[in-house]
């Protein structure tokens, strides 16, 4: 009886939502600008909640749950510096960026940078760039969605197919208008089904098991979760934590939602609505796995320190069928919205970047190989995530730390907009150092160790930063002392 | 670029939360066996959003350079 309630859940989700994206076509594409950045027309309700599915991933419902559950509060602190960091630099930045967007009618990311920067060929490289780091982060995804439906016994494979013809129908149908209509629908749908849960795991399956919530923070303490455990020391948490706190400015699918608020009221609303979403998001989930760790302790939850993703969907098999089926459908919902997101974005500078540098008098209505480049971007992401590669959070977090030189180059671009132009030269080496140096370490040491292994007491990632921000300074400043543009 | 005095502020109040965000559970709250850390982490974004907020309504339209 309990899998038909599955399937049903998941097949009123996949209907509903087509018919969301089916309606938003009325909405009419002409363009790139319509298709991409919604002809910079988004209400502030919509740019807030596709900033916010697009964010948080499955690696919330998964990753984080059962990173809570094995490191303790850590989890919560590492995910609450990104939250933290991020509407710092959205604050700050955001109001110039969209201005600027509107103004220089930007696409994408990359176009930004190359027309900040002054070079085509810089815009060329970001975009390749994209691609290389991004596709960890888009498979990680589908990885996430297919092992529930093969959790569920559904099969591996369905649930892979499942995910690619959804992401396909809902980023083609209208871009980012099916996008952004389906991550508002998406992302009620996680967090309402997130509050559920963690309400029924407090004020249901603790109690029934003798757990209150004296004794919850008792346990928790007394076992050290609530401080900082053996797992989380210094370099690992700056090597979990560094990446995502310049993730608003390094991955292009949220910098591409900074153009798309309608006006400046609807940019607040937005900074607004995603923080308040993040907050109670993240705070809801690190509660999940915290609270399946006190069940594990008293004995009544399997012990899954070695199996951390498991945590939750163990969870949802002891809950009652249609609350699992909601939150079962929401980490697809968070899986989908992510997913199909970095797919059009990646669409956006492939066609726009990478494409347009050859064909430059290439029209914005051109718009069959936008279609071409989705098709060949879910093929590409669902064949690597067949080969199912890696732990979902380490996958994530790798391509955060491939994107993070990009965070120096483009902070200056904004900071010293007008002396940066055509100063193209130190963008290029600052990235392409900062990316080489990652890149290598993930092939000679595996994407796991890539990031928690330590040179001279600090992360790759810190090594980094520091090598493409080094040479961004000093750079930049030699490039106006001895070159002419 | 130009910054006026509320976004001066507004980055001073901002690095030194993210600082204390990572200092302060490494130094007083590394052993905590209660709530604190959880909740000190939880204060320093409540109090990273009402600034933020207090920038981007009270800020008028003048971060926009």
């Amino acid at each position: 009886m309990s899998i038909e309630v599955y399937i049903a859940m998941v097949v009123f989700y996949f209907l509903a939502g087509t018919l969301i994206a089916l309606i938003s076509r009325r909405i009419g594409i002409k363009s790139s600008i319509d298709y991409y950045v919604a002809g910079y027309r988004l209400s502030g309700l919509l740019a807030a909640m596709t900033y916010a599915a697009t964010t948080y991933s499955a690696f919330m419902m998964i990753g984080l749950v059962g990173f809570s559950y094995t490191t303790g509060v850590g989890a919560f602190g590492f995910e609450l510096m990104y939250l933290l960091a991020t509407i710092f630099l959205l604050t700050l930045f955001s109001p110039r960026v969209w201005a600027w967007a509107r103004r220089n009618k930007w696409v994408t990311p990359s176009q930004m940078l190359g027309e900040l920067y002054g070079s085509r060929f810089l815009a060329l490289v970001v975009a390749v760039v994209y691609l290389i780091a991004l596709i960890p982060y888009a498979t990680a995804q589908l990885v996430g969605l297919a092992n529930l439906f093969e959790g569920l016994g559904l099969g591996y494979s369905i649930g892979l197919l499942f995910g690619i013809a959804t992401v396909f129908l809902w980023t083609y149908l209208a871009g980012i208008w099916s996008v952004a209509t389906t991550d508002l629908y998406q992302g009620l749908w996680m967090i309402i089904s997130s509050l559920l849960f963690i309400f029924w795991i407090l004020l249901f399956l603790l109690p029934s098991n003798g757990v209150d919530v004296g004794e919850y923070a008792r346990i928790l303490g007394d076992n050290g979760y609530l401080g900082l455990t053996s797992f989380w020391k210094l370099p690992i948490f700056i090597a979990f934590t560094l990446p995502w706190i310049f993730f608003a400015v390094t991955n292009p699918q949220v910098v591409q939602r900074i153009y798309m608020p309608r006006n400046k009221k609807s940019l607040k609303t937005m900074i607004l609505y995603f923080s308040l979403f993040g907050l109670v998001y993240t705070v809801v989930v690190t509660l999940v796995g915290l609270s399946a760790r006190v069940l594990t302790i008293v004995g009544v939850f399997p012990e899954l320190a070695k199996q951390r993703d498991l945590v939750t969907p163990t969870l949802i098999s002891l809950s009652p069928v249609l609350l699992g089926s909601i939150v079962f459908v929401s980490i697809i919902a968070a899986a989908v919205s992510t997913l199909d997101s970095i797919i059009l974005t990646l669409s956006s500078t492939t066609s726009n970047d990478i494409y347009g540098y050859w064909r430059k008098n290439r029209s914005s209505k051109d718009m069959y190989i936008n279609y071409i480049v989705i098709v060949i971007l879910v093929i590409v992401t669902g064949g690597i995530a067949a080969l199912k590669p890696g732990f979902v959070v380490e996958l994530s977090v790798l391509s955060s730390v491939m994107l993070l030189p990009l965070a120096p180059i483009t902070i200056a671009a904004w900071v010293y907009r007008e002396k940066v132009y055509r100063k193209y030269r130190t963008p290029l080496v600052a990235l392409l150092s900062g990316f080489l140096i990652s890149f290598y370490a993930a092939i000679v040491l595996g994407p796991k160790k890539a990031f928690i292994t330590t040179f001279y007491g600090a992360p790759v990632s810190f090594w980094v930063l520091i090598v493409s921000t080094v040479i961004t300074v000093l750079g930049l400043g030699i490039e106006e002392k001895f070159v002419r543009g | 670029m130009a910054l006026r005095n509320l976004e001066k502020a507004y980055i001073v109040a901002s690095i030194l939360l993210i600082v204390l965000a990572y200092y302060i559970p490494y130094t007083i709250l590394s052993s905590a066996r209660d709530f604190s850390l959880y909740l000190f982490w939880l204060v320093i974004v409540v109090c990273e959003i009402i600034l933020s907020m207090i920038v981007l309504y009270k800020g008028g339209d003048g971060n926009e350079y």
